[in-house]
C-alpha cells in the first residue's frame, strides 16, 4: 500500500469511527443506554425540529435566491456577469457568525446605522433577527451561492440546440421552458438544494450568533452548549446527538445521489454555444433589480458592520465627530486575545494548506495515475469529513484525542487537535482541484521526460511540478480560506491560548464587546475578498472547476 | 543506431491480450512501421519497447543489450533506455520555452553547457525552428510543436526513435510535410525507427518494412511493396491497398510464379507463391472495363473520386458472387452490367480466413 494513503485514511475513518463507537458504548461494555437516554428526552427533539425548520426554510429561501440569479446570469444577455458572481458568492465565503453580526448591525434598537438616520426602534424593542425566521433567513443567505453555482453549471451545460430544435419543432415559451429547459436543470436545482441544506444543517455561526441569545437551540448549538456544561457523561450524550445530526445530514446527502443518479440526463455540454436569451428592453430593469439584491444581502449588512466597527462606544451613533478607528487599532495592536487569534488563525489556515498540499500532490497523482481500489476507496472516504457537518467532526476528534489509547497524553486543549481536524476536514478541498489538473495534464508528458532521461525526482520537480503549480496553489488559497473561516471546528475544540479569530469574534459579541467584534470581523472579511480576488485575477490560468465561482 | 530485437514478447491486461507472442527484428538503422486497426496492440507493442509497459513474457533488446526480459528479471526503466520518442499529443512541457524544451534530455545528462547549446543551435537549425527558441509551445502551430517534439528527439542522439501517431493531430496538407521531415531525419541520422500508425498510405510512403498487426498479433511483416502485391492473408490484403479478397480455387498447377485459379465457373490467370491457393487478392488497377472481358458483372454503386470513378460491381453467383472494386473515367449508370478482364491479381492460400 503506498504510504501516503495511511494518513488519508486515518484522518478520514479514525474519528468517524471512534463517534460510532462512542455513541453505543458506556464505560468499558457496549451498550444503548445513552442512546435510549439522550433519544428520549424533548430537548433533542425539539433541538432537530428546530435544525428541520431553519435549516428547511433557509434553503428555500437559496433556492428563490440562487435559482433566480443562476437563469439570469447563466442564460442571458445581463451585463457585468462577473462582477455580480464575485459580489454573490461574498457572502458564502465570509464566516456565518460575521454574516449574523452584521445583519444585527443592520436591524434592531441597538443599530448604529439606523441609529445614525435616525430610523432606530425605540430601546428595549426586540430585536427580530434573534428568532427562528431570522436565522433561516440568514442561512438562506449565507448558502445562496451554493445553490447558485450548481444550477449555473448545469444551465451553461445546456447546448443551445436543443433549444433551437424544440423550437423548430413548434415549441414556443412556457411550453419551451417547462417541457425542455426545467427537466434538463432538474439534476441541478436538486443538487444545489441537497447541498445547501445539509451545509445550513450543519452551520453553527448563525444559529449560535441568533439562536443562543433567544434561547433557541438547533443540534449544532445544543451540543455546544451541553458540551459546556461538562460532566461525566457528557462526551458520551453529545456524540450522540453529534451522531443524529450526522446521520440526517447522511441521509441528505444519500437521498439526493439516489434521485441525480435517476435523474442523470447526460448532458456533456460540449462543442455546442450554451443557452442565451436576449432580455431586450427588460435588461436595465433585470440589472438593477439583481443589483439590488446585493446591495441588501451583502452591501447593506457591511456597511452596518463597518459603521459599529468605527463609534467609540456601543450604544452610540456614528458622527463625523466620533468617527474613530480604536477599535480597529486595539484589537490589531493592543488586546493580547484579537492578536493571538489572528496569529492563530493564520497559522491553523497556514500550515493546514502547506500540509495538505504536500499529502495531497502524491495523492492526486496516484488517484488518477494508478488508480486501485484503495485510492478509489481513499478518495471517497476524504469526502466524509468535509460532507459531514463540523460539529461531527470536532466531537470525534475529541474523543479521539482527550486521551490517546494507552498513553497519558492528551491532545485536547491544544493547537495539535484543531490542525488535525482541519487536516481531516479540509483534505477534499485540496485534493480536488488538484486531481482535475493531472486528469487534465496529458500522461505523455511525463513519459516524454521519461523517455529523455529524466528519473521520478526530476519529473516530480521539473514537469510535474511546475504544470499542477497553479492548482495546487488556488487549493492552497481555498483551504486557507475556508480553514480562517472556520468557526463550527474550533468554536468546540478551542481553549484558553488557542481561540482563533472565529472564536473570538463570536466571544467578544457574546460579552457584549460588539465593537471590537464588529471590527475584528471587518479585518476578517477584507482579507477574505482579498484573497478571493488574487484566485480571480488567476482564475484563467486554472483548469475549469478550480476557482469555485469560475465556470 | 542498433539493431532491435523482440522475441516472443506477450503483454495482458485482465484478460486481454493485447500482444500476443510477437516476435520482430529490425535491423540496425531500419525504418519499422507497425500498422493496423485501432485496438490491434501496435500502441502496446511500441510503449514496450519504450518501457512505459513491461512484457509478460519474452525478451526485448537494442544494440545487443536486454531491456526487458522478465524471467531473467531485467527491466530497464524507459529513462535509462535512450530511446527518442514523439508522441501523437507532441507532449511538449507547456512551461518551458522552445529551447529549453529541446535541451532538455542534455540537462538530464549533465552536458556541459557550452556543448549543450551547440547541440540546440544545431537542432533548432535542421528542423527549422531557431526563429521560435524562446517561444513557448502554446504560441507555436502543430507543425511546429511536431518540429519541436522531434528536434528534442534529434538532440538527444538516440539509439532508437520511437514515433506514436504522430501525424494524427494534423491536417492533410502538413502531414506531407512532416512525412518528409521524418524521412530526412532517418536519412540524416541513420537510427533505427519505430512508427506507429493506422494509416497505410502514411506507413507506405515512410517504412522500409511494415509489420501489419491484428489482434495483439503480426500479421505480415514485409516491404511495402511485398504486402501490396503478395498479401499473405486475407487480413492483410482487405487492409492494404483498396483491394477486394475473393475465395477462389486453383484451376492448374502454379509454373513460375502463375496459375489459373477459379472464380465459380470463370478462370482467371493470376500470380500466386502457392500450388493450393484459397483466396484471390485483387486491387482496382488490375480489374479492366472492356468490351471483349470474359467476365460479366453489375455496377452496384459509382463514386466520383476526381478524374475516375470508383465502381462496385457485383458477380452473378454462378462466378463466385463477390463484390470487386474497378476503376473507369467513363461514367455507368447503377444496373448497368459490364464486361470485366482481370489483369492482374494475387492468389494465396489463407485456411483461416472467415469466408469472404
Amino acid at each position: 500500500m503506498p504510504l501516503v494513503l495511511v494518513p488519508v485514511l486515518a484522518l478520514s475513518l479514525l474519528p468517524i469511527g471512534r463517534l460510532l463507537f462512542e455513541s453505543i458504548s458506556v464505560g468499558d461494555s457496549i451498550g444503548l443506554s445513552h442512546l435510549r437516554e439522550v433519544l428520549g428526552r424533548d430537548s433533542t427533539w425539539r433541538a432537530l425540529r428546530h435544525s428541520l425548520f431553519t435549516a428547511g426554510f433557509g434553503t428555500v429561501i437559496s433556492v428563490i435566491l440562487g435559482g433566480t440569479f443562476a437563469f439570469l446570469v447563466a442564460i442571458t444577455n445581463i451585463r457585468a456577469k462577473a462582477a455580480l458572481v464575485f459580489c454573490l458568492m461574498i457572502p458564502m465565503m465570509i464566516p456565518p457568525q460575521i454574516t449574523a453580526l452584521a445583519w444585527t448591525q443592520v436591524t434592531g434598537p441597538s443599530s448604529v446605522l439606523l441609529k445614525t438616520i435616525g430610523l432606530a426602534p425605540t430601546l428595549g424593542s426586540p430585536q427580530p433577527l434573534y428568532s427562528a425566521w431570522g436565522i433561516a433567513l440568514l442561512l438562506g443567505i449565507q448558502h445562496t451561492s451554493i445553490v447558485f453555482l450548481t444550477l449555473r453549471a448545469n444551465l451553461r451545460a445546456i447546448p443551445s440546440d436543443l433549444v433551437e430544435a424544440a423550437r423548430g419543432a413548434g415549441a414556443r415559451g412556457g411550453r419551451m421552458w417547462l417541457q425542455i429547459v426545467l427537466p434538463l436543470c432538474i439534476p441541478g436545482l436538486v443538487a444545489g438544494t441537497a447541498l445547501a441544506f445539509v451545509t445550513a444543517l450543519g452551520n453553527f455561526g448563525i444559529p449560535a450568533m441568533l439562536g443562543i441569545p433567544a434561547g433557541y437551540s438547533t443540534l449544532p448549538t445544543l451540543i455546544y452548549q451541553r458540551l459546556a456544561g461538562f460532566g461525566p457523561t457528557v462526551l458520551s450524550e453529545v456524540s450522540v446527538l453529534a451522531l443524529l445530526i450526522g446521520l440526517v445530514a447522511l441521509l441528505g446527502i444519500v437521498g439526493y445521489r439516489i434521485v441525480l443518479a435517476r435523474l442523470s440526463t447526460g448532458l456533456s455540454g460540449q462543442g455546442t454555444r450554451a443557452l442565451s436569451l436576449d432580455l431586450g428592453r427588460a435588461r436595465p430593469v433585470v440589472e438593477l433589480t439583481l443589483w439590488a439584491v446585493i446591495t441588501v444581502i451583502l452591501v447593506l449588512p457591511l456597511i452596518a458592520l463597518t459603521a459599529t466597527s468605527l463609534i467609540p462606544a456601543y450604544g452610540l451613533p456614528l458622527t463625523l465627530d466620533n468617527m474613530t478607528w480604536q477599535a480597529w487599532y486595539e484589537a490589531l495592536f493592543r488586546q493580547p486575545v484579537t492578536i493571538r487569534a489572528f496569529r492563530n488563525s493564520f497559522l491553523l489556515a497556514g500550515s493546514a494548506a502547506l500540509v495538505l498540499m504536500m499529502l495531497c500532490i502524491p495523492l492526486a497523482w496516484l488517484s488518477v495515475r494508478r488508480p486501485t481500489r484503495l485510492t478509489r476507496l481513499a478518495d471517497l472516504l476524504a469526502d466524509l469529513p468535509y460532507a459531514l457537518p463540523g460539529v461531527v467532526l470536532a466531537i470525534a476528534c475529541i474523543l479521539l484525542f482527550i486521551r490517546i489509547p494507552s498513553t497519558d497524553w492528551s491532545l485536547y486543549g491544544t493547537f495539535w487537535i484543531i490542525f488535525i481536524a482541519y487536516l481531516a476536514r479540509f483534505l477534499v478541498v485540496m485534493l480536488r482541484p488538484i486531481q482535475s489538473s493531472f486528469v487534465q495534464i496529458d500522461p505523455a508528458m511525463e513519459e516524454a521526460a521519461q523517455a529523455v532521461g529524466a528519473g521520478p525526482m526530476r519529473r516530480l520537480f521539473q514537469i510535474l511540478l511546475p504544470m499542477a503549480a497553479p492548482a495546487a496553489a488556488a487549493g492552497a488559497i481555498l483551504v486557507f480560506l475556508t480553514a480562517f473561516n472556520e468557526l463550527t471546528v474550533s468554536a468546540l475544540l478551542w481553549s484558553s491560548g488557542t481561540q482563533t479569530l472565529g472564536v473570538v469574534i463570536f466571544n467578544l459579541d457574546d460579552s457584549g464587546e460588539t465593537v471590537m467584534a464588529a471590527a475584528v470581523a471587518m479585518m476578517v472579511v477584507l482579507v477574505v475578498v482579498a484573497l478571493m480576488g488574487l484566485l480571480q485575477l488567476t482564475a484563467r490560468r486554472l483548469p475549469s472547476g478550480v476557482v469555485p465561482w469560475q465556470n | 543506431m542498433a539493431k532491435l530485437i523482440l522475441e516472443n514478447i506477450t503483454k495482458r491486461f485482465g484478460t486481454t491480450t493485447a500482444v500476443d507472442d510477437i516476435s520482430l527484428r529490425a535491423k540496425v538503422g531500419e525504418f519499422i512501421a507497425l500498422l493496423g486497426p485501432s485496438g490491434c496492440g501496435k500502441t502496446t507493442l511500441l510503449r514496450l519497447i519504450a518501457g512505459f509497459e513491461t512484457p509478460d513474457s519474452g525478451r526485448i533488446a537494442l544494440g545487443g543489450q536486454s531491456l526487458a526480459d522478465p524471467a531473467v528479471g531485467i527491466a530497464i526503466p524507459p529513462e535509462d533506455r535512450n530511446l527518442g520518442m514523439v508522441f501523437q499529443s507532441y507532449a511538449l512541457w507547456p512551461h518551458m520555452s522552445v529551447a529549453r524544451n529541446i535541451a532538455y534530455p542534455l540537462e538530464v545528462r549533465r552536458i556541459a553547457k557550452q556543448e549543450r547549446e551547440a547541440r540546440l543551435q544545431a537542432a533548432l537549425q535542421v528542423t527549422g525552428l531557431t526563429q521560435m527558441a524562446n517561444r513557448k509551445p502554446a504560441e507555436l502551430s502543430g507543425g511546429q510543436r511536431q518540429r519541436v517534439a522531434l528536434a528534442r528527439c534529434l538532440v538527444m542522439e538516440p539509439q532508437a526513435v520511437l514515433f506514436d501517431e504522430p501525424l494524427a493531430n494534423l491536417d492533410v496538407h502538413l502531414r506531407a510535410t512532416m512525412q518528409s521531415a521524418f524521412r530526412d531525419l532517418h536519412r540524416q541520422t541513420g537510427a533505427t525507427m519505430v512508427y506507429v500508425t493506422h494509416d497505410q498510405a502514411e506507413a507506405m510512403a515512410l517504412a522500409d518494412r511494415i509489420a501489419v498487426m491484428q489482434d495483439g498479433r503480426i500479421r505480415q511483416f514485409a516491404p511495402p511493396e511485398i504486402l501490396h502485391d503478395e498479401p499473405a492473408n486475407a487480413m492483410v490484403a482487405g487492409f492494404v491497398g483498396q483491394g477486394v479478397v475473393l475465395p477462389v480455387h486453383a484451376a492448374g498447377p502454379c509454373r513460375d510464379g502463375w496459375m489459373d485459379v477459379s472464380l465459380g465457373e470463370h478462370i482467371a490467370r493470376v500470380r500466386s507463391g502457392t500450388p493450393r491457393p484459397t483466396h484471390l487478392s485483387l486491387r482496382p488497377d488490375g480489374v479492366h472495363i472492356d468490351h471483349n472481358g470474359t467476365l460479366p458483372a453489375q455496377v452496384t454503386n459509382a463514386v466520383y473520386l476526381g478524374g475516375k470513378f470508383r465502381l462496385t460491381l457485383q458477380l452473378a453467383p454462378n462466378h463466385g458472387g463477390g463484390t470487386i472494386l474497378a476503376e473507369q473515367r467513363q461514367r455507368y449508370d447503377i444496373g448497368d452490367t459490364v464486361m470485366l478482364n482481370i489483369q492482374d491479381g494475387w492468389a494465396f492460400e489463407d485456411r483461416t480466413a472467415v469466408a469472404v
